[in-house]
């Protein structure tokens, strides 16, 4: 079995209920017929704008959400039902770091407290000193001071409070790890550090990732393969250096156009400049046809009416436009 | 000569807190002329707010406390000057952009209100604005920020606005006192790219048509590089290194310089760096000598005793670092 994680038609709406009967009006299509698969030991990158679906997708699959429709198979076999009815038992499959640290750890507990937590929930650790023994060895597994086990995370820098948010993640030993915009409450230098970080532990534990960031340039640098999302669709999904070497929905050479760079060398490696106009509509009144139309440059008028389907380029380009045909 | 619109001369800024005295600012120099657009970068925790602070004049004070240099605009000291003249002279001739849009707007008045505030706060007495007068201001400014359909902008709370919106309705609202100087705390970073990509292009533009200088205060490099003409990089307090754009991005000298950038991921590929060991260290007992050479892979005997002051490299390329000496 090849892939670790299939994901098919996955859908996750948003009921807006209204008046005094609390009637149903409409719908938020937070992730909308979203499907792909994650190889075992890759990193699949999911980029969007805010508003996109991201980070609902990373809440579905973990088990937070219960998905609306579609299917979830785990290592070959349906896990759908699974995450429903039992997410906690879920979690020890997959594991997810979430954006902020500071308020993904508990202020008022300190590092022991903290990774405690899953090692009691799973009943991994027997005794009081195998428990410590394996605190130990996680804080030093993300290359943290052993001394650090009684500090509270107000002690902490960012970096470090993201280390423990990671150490608690790889606690019950999981085999995918939803990394939920992992760096961007971070500086770039100390980024660096966690990047690398995730790529020894993914080396060492074999671990698969699922990466979602805004950032473009951090997942070329990262991920093995990329979904691009735009309201709850994926419109591009392909992998890394295909992605960047030749972009195909407009809204990916959109996002990658307006990527500020550092140097004249990435600056020619960026798709002609496309005028980025207009803003990410709001999911409970998504556009008609394609979602993307409003603010597409090469809009055509099949585009307003007819949403397009998913067209495969090649075995693992997937593009979602009208253009392509 | 003609007078630089901005000049910050040797800054230094001390905080007294239970522990001690934070010494943060460690002579900062900025200059700022007339239509340029500068940019000043460093990490977190590294000084830029604290320098912000002290030129707009809003540094808590106490626990802050301004112990030497000095901050002048067009010619004139600002540190000192009092309460009343500070309203004349520097709240129409510097003008804020906040970083994030949403808690720089008040969730309780309308947009429109919010702008009018502004403009009835700073009239100069000479002029007595009418309403229709104000609302022609407000109209005109909302249209250079290219926000559509200004009237209807104007009667919204920020709340049903986008982050984009909101950040042009604040853009709006510096533009307002007819500014000579924009100070744009982190503009944009708090959006999406392509929204950060729309905010970066109407900023370029204002500084062209409206004769305005801006100074961009950001972590992200690759908004400066766009942006700026002028980059002074920080860290620790101090001004590490200044150069033209071009210059800093294509040849950094300072070994710091060098981290950032490594650190920052790049399109081509190629992986991410190692970034910089260590972390910025404390400002209650900095290291002696260069505030850096704790966590620089360079460093001499020298950098621990001896403070290096900015080296010229070339014309406008300086780096406050001893290997840059004698070059």
């Amino acid at each position: 079995m090849k892939e670790i994680l299939i994901v098919e038609q996955l859908k996750k709406y948003f009921p807006i209920r209204r008046g005094f009967l609390n009637r149903k009006v409409a719908e938020i299509k937070a992730v909308d017929n979203v499907s792909f698969g994650i190889d075992r030991g890759e990193t699949f990158g999911v980029v969007g704008e805010s508003g996109s679906g991201k980070s609902t997708l990373a809440y579905v699959l973990q088990g937070i959400y219960k998905p609306t429709e579609g299917r979830i198979v785990y290592n070959g076999e349906e896990a759908t039902h699974a995450i429903k009815s039992n997410p906690k038992l879920w979690s020890k499959n997959v594991q997810i770091v979430f954006q902020n640290p500071g308020s993904s750890l508990n202020p008022a507990r300190n590092v022991y407290h903290i990774l405690k937590v899953p090692f009691c929930a799973f009943k991994i650790a027997r005794s009081g000193s195998e428990l410590r023994q394996r605190i130990e060895q996680l804080l030093e597994l993300v290359k943290l001071p052993a001394d650090y086990i009684y500090k509270y995370p107000n002690a902490l820098s960012g970096g470090e409070k993201q280390r423990v948010a990671i150490a608690r993640a790889l606690a019950v030993d999981p085999a995918l790890m939803i990394l939920d915009e992992p760096t961007s409450a971070l500086d770039v230098s100390v980024q660096a550090k966690i990047i690398s970080l995730l790529s020894s532990l993914q080396k060492d534990l074999r671990i698969t990732y699922l990466f979602i960031t805004h950032d473009l340039s951090l997942l070329r640098n990262v991920a093995n393969r990329i979904g691009v999302m735009y309201l709850g669709k994926i419109c591009e999904l392909a992998p890394t250096s295909k992605l960047f070497s030749d972009p195909l929905h407009p809204y990916t050479k959109m996002l990658l156009s307006s990527i500020p760079v550092v140097s004249e060398a990435e600056e020619k490696a960026k798709p002609k400049k496309l005028p980025s106009k207009g803003e990410i509509p709001s999911a409970a009144d998504v556009p008609s046809g394609c979602v993307f139309h409003p603010r597409c440059t090469e809009a055509m008028e099949i585009c307003f009416g007819k949403e397009p389907e998913s067209i495969h380029i090649t075995d693992n380009h997937e593009v979602r436009c009208h253009r392509i045909n | 000569m003609i007078l630089p619109l901005l000049e910050v001369k040797d800054l230094h800024v001390e905080f007294k807190i239970y522990e001690g005295e934070l010494k943060v600012l460690n002579g900062v120099s900025i200059t700022v002329k007339h239509g340029e657009k500068v940019g000043l970068v460093g990490e977190t925790g590294c000084g830029k707010s604290v320098t912000m602070q002290s030129i707009m004049g809003i540094l808590p004070c106490p626990p802050g406390k301004i112990t030497k240099g000095n901050v002048v605009f067009k010619g004139q000291t600002i540190l000192s000057i009092v309460e009343n003249e500070f309203k004349g002279i520097k709240a129409t001739g510097i003008s804020y952009i906040p970083q994030d849009p949403m808690s720089g707007l008040n969730p309780v008045f309308k947009v429109g209100t919010q702008v009018k505030d502004v403009i009835k706060f700073n009239r100069r007495d000479s002029e007595r604005a009418t309403g229709k007068r104000i609302h022609e201001t407000i109209m005109d400014a909302f249209k250079k920020v290219k926000l559509p359909d200004p009237e209807r902008i104007a009667q919204t709370y920020p709340v049903q606005l986008s982050g984009g919106m909101q950040q042009r309705v604040l853009i709006a609202m510096a533009l307002v006192t007819n500014p000579e100087l924009l100070i744009a705390d982190e503009p944009g970073t708090a959006l999406d790219v392509s929204i950060q990509d729309q905010i970066l292009g109407l900023l370029n533009e204002l500084v062209l048509k409206e004769n305005v200088s801006i100074l961009i205060i950001t972590h992200n490099l690759g908004v400066v590089r766009t942006l700026a003409d002028k980059v002074y990089v920080m860290y620790a307090g101090n001004i590490v290194e200044e150069g033209s754009t071009t210059d800093l991005f294509e040849d950094p000298r300072h070994p710091y310089t060098r981290g950032l950038l490594a650190s920052v991921p790049k399109i081509t590929g190629g992986g991410v760096a190692e970034g910089i060991r260590g972390r910025i260290p404390s400002y209650l007992n900095p290291p002696e000598g260069c505030r850096f050479h704790p966590r620089c892979d360079h460093a001499m005997s020298q950098c621990e005793k001896e403070r290096p002051f900015l080296f010229e490299i070339e014309e406008d390329h300086k780096a406050a670092c001893f290997l840059c000496k004698g070059d």
